[in-house]
């Protein structure tokens, strides 16, 4: 009979002892650096039984079959992908034959090396398929459980348990390489990479490779505190400072892996039969106090973040805008496969404070199959860190975006009528994904909260018939509209109530109860505040929405507490800083909106066109020269207050037309011939304009002609060059030159990263280290040449 | 030779990096920071990398029958038998958009974007040579600590060609200019030296 259970391989109530390094074991048995591990052991069997024997003669209960990169997709490189079944059950082979019947054996698996979409172009499918032709011929052969280890990405790591779990049943344990950071390459912490694993079946999840133990610790005890099965630790004793510990050291910084959590235990890399040994020796007697949890909180994930629900954490915002129905923006995007304006709509509603987001792609002409999935994997790409609920009516298309979805899901929705829940329970158990139970039946939406209830009992039943805790439910509460309804707000309220009596989370799309009012808005957040003060714990609702926004944040300082009120300072409160004073003020300020009032108001009062320039906007940007030189605003800023400038002058320079004024120094600017960078040289252009040059901008990759014939034909006061790269600077010279022999009157300037003094001396051209520099320069220039500056 | 392609990379860039390119590289203004952050934090590179065998010579490198002249890049290949060849990209969308932002009155935006931009593409690369490093490490392999681009000191710009070939960087809507700059601007190639550890 196959054991299903990685704890029962073991004697209870011990402490699970693996085995040490291979890889590194193997090059000092002579494997050459470059050629196929896996093959080279299997033509070197001696090498490799010497080495398991040694483990097991060090104490190890279980020892890993070389068999780490033994899957179709690493073997192609050297054009061994049709030996893949052969390799696996020969290294399984050698293995068995070297620890006879007593010590357990895992099946290694671990990356292809390509990344699994949304991160990589590797298809999901192709993924899964991979590993369980590996995991066939690993269980064919006789392995004890399947260790996926190594693990960089979460997405692979689901692929890897999927194909798994596709061939066999025997037990599939996951561990995945943090760094120094505590997180995995694609952003994965700890407890989501424990409560995804854990929501998708693992039998033991935990952390291996890339940390010394010490390091590892925290790890582990942040699996250890949401983790439903075993955890494993597998350190390295070489650390990334370069040191290597020694079997004492490694065993004395490996022991406080078991007091965080870790019930099975063992070395990575730079790790021998001593190491092991020493580890024995110490283990003996020793238990782990940590408990296996016996269900998983109520918690989604993304790859990169997860999102607690429940009473005792801040409210769970499911941003709603990525859904067709009546927005015909978001219809358009579809139709025309505007993949951006969707990522757009995610990013936004994450930035506004939403904590998930629900996505939506039904409509029709939409092949939702195909889409859902697809939209799926893209938002989840973009937004890594962002759970998502997923939400369809087609059950067909949830499964398969359930499938590839990166993380664990929210499912929208579950509802009592006849098949639904039959069809989607099995999938929500093996995609580990939570739900929204809707208490809608056969004969339509209940309009009593206790015709409500009984379905949600139902339904609660029902997923537990299928292994699905009740922590993984969510109740919609149902809003109506109370336009139609007018009990329809009091009844959603009461079946909230339940809920929180029983523990159990609700939800609801609040936007359904002001359907047909006026002032949509104001009802939407009455009806939010209060269902959260009767123990709503999420909702789908508009966070872009100013009153919605606002009304989240004000509730969480009311209901949350301290964490709550922090968040809304935060959010709505922070350094106020005084209004600026006046045009000057505002261009100082870089307050483009008030630059354009101020000047208006000015004006209306007969404030005299010129002396708003002389007087407040140029004195502005000459006071932000000045801050940008002391380094007391940056770019950006000084680029605020030339855009501002930029606007109030737009306002003047119509009035101005009638009045004497002298004659506008013309600067000719570009990027030279070969170079396509002109972010330095388009700040500089508005600089210039704003200090009350005519510009004439040329753009990038321009060829020396064409800047000496624009400078002729205006009359180039300054003629300003740019280039980032040592390669096109030569340009600037050649320009020089023809200049030169024209002999130009116009003052020739050079910029850009690579410009150096020296290099503007020997051209014989002015030299500016920046913007600021470069208008000050430029008006030297021009009143060299006659203009008044 | 395999060509790996990554695609949405959850880079972790560095958000100090944004604040140097902006000019402010020891600022501890609170609304700078949080503006290098968010303006950093939405953006994903694409990239692809290769792993190609080298032959180091004094003053060239043999990229399996494509040279590269260069005493310092042979300098800084010695010792290793191959090289990981990759390039980054933003694409076009985002380099659009800072374009517009620039030419809509809105350059202050635009600059943050520029600078975060130019952060995230070459974290990118960061990212491929982090993702190859355990596979390397089975192999008895490892990267050298940084890495190498053309342009850089005697190694001249149209050795991108040579890259671009290698990884057939057109499939991610790059183009090589005249002048052998990559088109969308935000893209940036590298060249990651891998030697033997024992």
């Amino acid at each position: 009979m196959q054991v299903t259970n990685f704890s029962s391989l073991f004697p209870p109530d011990q402490i699970v002892l693996l085995d040490g390094a291979s890889g590194t074991q193997m090059i000092e048995a002579g494997m050459p650096a470059g050629v196929c591990p896996e093959a080279w052991a299997a033509e070197h069997p001696q090498a490799l039984k010497r080495m398991y024997q040694r483990y097991v003669q060090a104490g190890s209960q279980a020892v890993y079959a070389f068999t780490f990169g033994a899957n179709r997709y690493k073997l192609a490189e050297y054009g061994l992908a049709e030996q893949t079944a052969a390799l696996n059950t020969r290294l399984v082979q050698i293995t068995r034959e070297a620890v006879g019947d007593g010590i357990r054996i895992g099946g290694d698996m671990s990356p292809t090396g390509a990344f699994v979409e949304p991160f990589g172009d590797m298809k999901f499918e192709q993924a899964v398929q991979i590993y369980a032709e590996q995991a066939k011929a690993l269980a064919d052969a006789g392995v004890d459980f399947f260790i996926i280890e190594t693990m960089l990405d979460l997405q692979e790591a689901r692929a890897a348990v999927l194909g798994v779990k596709q061939v066999s049943d025997l037990p599939v344990c996951v561990t995945m390489t943090f760094d120094e950071s505590g997180r995995t390459l694609t952003g994965s912490d700890p407890q989501t990479v424990a409560i995804t694993l854990c929501a998708l079946g693992v039998d033991a999840v935990g952390a291996n490779c890339g940390l010394g133990p010490a390091s590892m610790v925290p790890i582990i005890a942040q699996m250890a505190s949401v983790a439903t099965v075993p955890v494993i630790a597998k350190p390295n004793a070489g650390l990334p400072t370069g040191e290597t510990l020694d079997a004492d050291a490694f065993c004395q910084q490996a022991l406080p892996l078991v007091e965080a959590g870790a019930r099975v235990i063992g070395g990575c890399c730079g790790t021998d039969a001593a190491h092991i040994r020493t580890l024995q020796q110490a283990l003996q007697g020793k238990t782990c106090q940590i408990p296996v949890l016996k269900r998983l909180p109520s918690v989604l994930t993304a790859s990169a973040g997860r999102t607690a629900l429940g009473f005792d954490q801040p409210f769970c915002t499911i941003g709603e805008r990525i859904n067709p129905t009546g927005k015909k923006k978001m219809q358009q995007a579809l139709r025309e496969h505007d993949e951006e304006a969707i990522l757009h709509m995610a990013t936004e509603q994450r930035a506004m404070g939403a904590r998930a987001l629900d996505i939506n792609v039904g409509m029709a002409g939409i092949d939702e199959q195909v889409e859902l999935p697809r939209y799926v994997l893209a938002v989840a790409g973009r937004v890594n860190d962002m759970p998502l609920c997923i939400d369809s009516a087609n059950m067909d298309a949830l499964e398969k975006a359930l499938r590839v979805y990166p993380g664990r899901a929210l499912v929208n929705s579950v509802s009592a009528e006849k098949g639904r829940a039959e069809r989607l329970f099995p999938v929500i158990a093996r995609y580990g994904a939570m739900y929204i139970a809707l208490p809608i039946g056969d004969d339509g939406v209940p309009m009593q909260a206790e015709e409500r209830i009984a379905l949600v009992e139902q339904l609660l039943k029902k997923a537990d018939s299928y292994g699905i805790d009740r922590s993984a439910c969510v109740v919609d509460a149902l809003a109506l509209s109370v336009a139609s309804e007018p009990d329809a707000g009091r009844e959603a309220l009461k079946v909230i109530q339940w809920c929180k009596a029983q523990g159990l989370n609700s939800s609801m799309g609040v936007s359904n109860s002001s359907f047909g009012l006026p002032a949509r808005p104001m009802v939407n957040t009455a009806m939010l505040v209060a269902s959260q003060a009767c123990g709503m714990t999420a909702a789908i609702v508009n966070p872009c929405e100013e009153t919605m926004h606002q009304a989240l944040y004000a509730s969480a300082a009311i209901l949350e507490g301290g964490t709550g009120a922090a968040r809304y300072a935060q959010e709505f409160g922070g350094e106020q800083q005084p209004a600026p004073e006046g045009l000057f003020g505002a261009v100082v300020a870089g307050e483009k909106g008030r630059a354009e009032q101020f000047t208006h108001e000015q004006i209306a009062k007969g404030v005299k066109p010129q002396q708003l320039v002389e007087q407040d906007i140029i004195p502005a940007l000459d006071r932000l020269g000045v801050l940008f030189a002391e380094k007391t605003v940056f770019l950006p800023q000084l680029m605020a207050g030339a855009e501002a400038a930029k606007r109030a002058l737009a306002i003047l320079e119509p009035l101005m037309v009638d009045e004497s004024a002298p004659k506008k120094a013309t600067a000719v600017i570009a990027t030279v011939k070969g170079d396509i960078h002109d972010i330095g040289k388009n700040i500089v252009a508005l600089m210039l304009k704003n200090h009350g040059f005519t510009v004439v901008d040329l753009g990038r990759d321009v060829p020396n002609e064409e800047v000496i014939r624009a400078a002729e034909e205006h009359e180039a006061a300054v003629v300003l060059l740019s280039a980032l790269l040592t390669t096109t600077m030569d340009r600037m010279g050649e320009c020089a030159e023809m200049m030169r022999q024209k002999q130009m009157k116009s003052a020739l300037m050079v910029g850009g990263a690579v410009v150096t003094p020296a290099f503007a001396e020997q051209i014989g051209a002015l030299y500016s280290a920046d913007a600021a520099e470069a208008v000050e320069v430029a008006k030297r220039a021009a009143r060299e040449r006659g203009f008044a500056f | 030779m395999r060509v790996e392609s990554y695609q949405s990379m959850p880079i972790r860039p560095q958000v100090r990096d944004v604040l140097i390119r902006i000019g402010a590289p020891r600022t501890q203004d609170a609304a700078l920071i949080e503006k290098a952050k968010q303006t950093i934090a939405p953006l994903r590179p694409y990239g692809l990398l290769t792993l190609i065998p080298i032959d180091v010579q004094a003053q060239q490198v043999d990229f399996q029958g494509r040279v590269m002249r260069s005493e310092k890049l042979a300098r800084y290949l010695q010792g290793c038998s191959h090289a990981l060849l990759m390039v980054s990209t933003l694409k076009q969308p985002v380099c659009d958009r800072i374009h517009q932002l620039m030419e809509n009155g809105q350059s202050d935006e635009g600059i943050w974007l520029d600078a975060a931009a130019s952060v995230a593409a070459d974290t990118g690369l960061d990212f491929m040579i982090a993702a190859q490093q355990k596979k390397l490490e089975k192999q008895g392999m490892r990267t050298l600590s940084w890495r190498y681009s053309p342009g850089y000191g005697d190694l001249p710009l149209e050795n991108q060609q040579i890259l671009y070939d290698y990884l057939g960087a057109q499939s991610l809507g790059i183009r090589l200019t005249s002048s052998y700059m990559l088109l969308p601007e935000k893209s940036v190639m590298a060249i990651c030296g891998v030697q033997t550890c024992r």
